[in-house]
């Protein structure tokens, strides 16, 4: 419908009598409701934010200045946007047109942007397990389907490049993916998509993109049009991963827009709401009767400040956090994940017996090892056990360390910690453990005699011990494997 | 009560350029009746600028007065009127002399050249948008003969 259509529909105008950067106020439209999308004249759009006794408020979703004394019209109903199977493998700005031509996308149908999130009555528990295809997180962090995890750490720290593994291994799962980029640079944009198109994984993926350049109105809008596009495909029963990176940046850009509307600053500023904002958003995730979708919303920190109010709302909001650490990060540990500081609340749960014993195990491990590195400090002789414990250690941690770009099974992951539990590379240049390592994640994913093999030695084993004992009776057929 | 000026005042146009004229007398700053006289007269149309020199020399305090007249032209309420055609003085005063009549309160005319509508008007005011034009009375005939001959097919979007 265009202009005038609407013009004669609703009986009602409006004239723009005062215009901001991203807002206008209306004079006129006697029947806008909250939320309500606006049209003007010249074809851009809007949202109301502010209803007041001789004024429309209105948030604009478009870059362009919006002149005084341009009419407008209401639609009679909440924005809606685009959704359906046209959008796999394209990169769509919020209001689902083309993120460099601005075109429209035709899409199979239309949905509200914001809804109210479903109750419980179409929920399930979660129960199946979500590999991300990285060990620090699959072994001591583990997901669920459907949960909420936040991840948090400061700027540069290797967040988006997490966040793009995961992505590729649930892609390769036949998941789909939906990336909402809030406010990032032009170039991280560009990167993610060469990293989408490089693995083929387009045809699962979906781009809500908005840049630092966007008008903030779009900017707002991103999640909860990336998350729109999710319920979509949860509906037609599909797994969905939700990347909301990041929500830090949508929480400024809320404020901005609040602020510039003179409504009452809270604390730091922030509007009241944005509790309420980023919650209503988060709460449309979680797993369903129809499908589920996984939420990894990304906040940012300031010098590894957990104290922050959106960091602290976002990490009450979600199941649990995954946190980047700085220090890990300068020490050159890829990916630099805090396993103590981070939880995961849900994760547990649906992790199967072998699994939760080797998560047991391998954490309280950390524990005494980061425990005993502490005592080295102190210059005093180390015994023995304390020497077994470091160089089961150095093992350990070269086991967890993963490139950006790889994606490692869980199977296989878990055979490998076993192994080096197991003793099979005591004595082994950490270069070489190296080396056999990513041998072994190669083979499994080429070779189908040992994809069997560890196959066979994970099904049916309730604990790491008898696992251990299964690789030392077939550690010869593991060895062999070296090159 | 109504300002005898504001009674004048029928079109936007003449509005905005009394608006214009006043904060000119304003920026001149003087109480001089005579100067305030002949820059009223320079700026204005003569109906309208000899109502506001009426005014002007019956008022005791010319700044506090300008000052209110501006206020007052703040609260003009607009009625959009869309017109296939131009409108001559004559209907120009007709229209306003109806408004004064049956609205009861400041209101100015925006007038709108829309020769989409063919004849009658699209009227707005106060939000509300009406039209009441012939080309909206063609299409609704023009549906009713499509319905009837072809029922729901062939509709035109």
């Amino acid at each position: 419908m265009k202009f005038d259509d609407y013009l004669k529909k609703t009986g009602e105008v409006g004239y723009v009598v005062r215009s901001l950067q991203s807002l206008a106020y209306v004079e006129g439209l006697p029947g806008a409701k909250s939320s309500e999308l606006i049209i003007f004249e010249d074809g851009n759009m809007g949202r109301v934010i502010g209803l007041y006794e001789e004024e429309v408020e209105i948030l604009l979703l478009t870059a362009e200045v919006v002149g005084v004394g341009t009419k407008t019209v209401r639609v009679g109903g909440r924005l809606e946007v685009g959704v359906g199977e046209a959008l796999l493998g394209k990169s769509i700005d919020p209001l689902v047109r083309d993120y460099l031509t601005g075109n429209p996308i035709k899409t199979q149908q239309n949905r509200p942007n914001d809804i109210t999130p479903m109750g419980i009555s179409g929920r399930v528990n979660i129960t199946k397990p979500f590999e991300t295809g990285v060990s620090w997180v699959d072994l001591i962090v583990p997901l669920g389907r459907g949960q909420r995890e936040l991840v948090i750490g400061d700027r540069k720290i290797g967040k988006t490049d997490f966040l793009l593994q995961v992505m590729l291994t649930a892609a390769k799962r036949g998941e789909i993916c939906v990336y909402a980029a809030i406010a990032k640079n032009k170039q991280d944009v560009k990167e993610a998509q060469e990293f989408i198109a490089d693995n083929d994984i387009t045809k699962n993926t979906i781009l809500v993109v908005t840049t630092a350049s966007s008008p903030a109105g779009l900017i707002f809008l991103a999640p909860y049009t990336a998350m729109t596009i999710a319920e979509y495909f949860r509906d037609g029963g599909k797994d969905v991963l939700l990347i909301l990176d990041d929500m830090t940046a949508h929480a400024k850009y809320y404020r901005e827009i609040m602020l510039l509307a003179k409504h009452f600053p809270g604390r730091s500023s922030y509007p009241g709401d944005i509790f309420y904002v980023q919650s209503r958003l988060l709460e449309r995730a979680g797993n369903f009767s129809k499908g589920s979708i996984t939420a990894l919303p990304v906040a940012e920190l300031i010098m590894s400040d957990m104290s922050g109010y959106i960091q602290t709302n976002l990490m009450a909001i979600t199941d649990g956090h995954i946190l980047f650490d700085t220090d890990y990060y300068n020490e050159g540990r890829r990916p630099a994940i805090n396993p103590f500081l981070s939880v995961s609340r849900v994760g547990h749960q649906t992790q199967s017996v072998l699994m939760r014993d080797v998560s047991r195990e391998a954490t309280s491990f950390l524990v005494k090892l980061s425990e005993v590195r502490q005592y080295m400090h102190f210059g005093a002789e180390l015994s023995e056990s304390t020497r077994r414990i470091l160089a089961l250690g150095e093992q350990v941690m070269i086991f967890f360390e993963q490139t950006p770009q790889s994606s490692i099974p869980l199977p296989i992951n878990v055979v490998m910690f076993a192994g080096i539990w197991a003793g099979l590379w005591k004595d082994k240049k950490p270069s070489d453990l190296k080396t056999h390592l990513a041998n072994l994640v190669t083979l499994y994913q080429s070779d189908k005699n040992f994809f069997q093999l560890v196959e066979e030695l994970v099904s049916g084993k309730k604990t790491l011990s008898e696992l251990v004992n299964a690789i030392k009776q077939n550690s010869e057929k593991l060895m062999e494997h070296k090159q | 009560m109504k300002d005898p000026v504001l009674d004048i005042l029928k079109t936007t146009y003449e509005a905005s350029e009394l608006t214009r004229a006043l904060h000119a007398l304003l920026q001149v700053g003087t109480t001089d009746k005579k100067v305030l006289a002949s820059e009223a007269e320079r700026l204005l149309s003569h109906s309208l600028a000899k109502a506001l020199i009426d005014q002007i020399n019956d008022t005791k305090d010319v700044q506090i007065y300008l000052k209110t007249l501006l206020a007052s032209m703040n609260k003009l309420e607009v009625i959009h009127l869309g017109l296939a055609f131009e409108p001559s003085g004559d209907l120009v005063e007709k229209l306003s002399l109806w408004i004064d009549k049956n609205l009861g309160e400041a209101v100015v005319i925006d007038f709108e050249l829309k020769p989409q509508l063919i004849g009658g008007a699209s009227i707005s005011y106060k939000g509300r948008y009406g039209d009441y034009s012939l080309s909206k009375k063609i299409d609704e005939y023009l549906e009713i003969k499509r319905q009837e001959k072809f029922g729901n097919k062939n509709k035109i979007r």
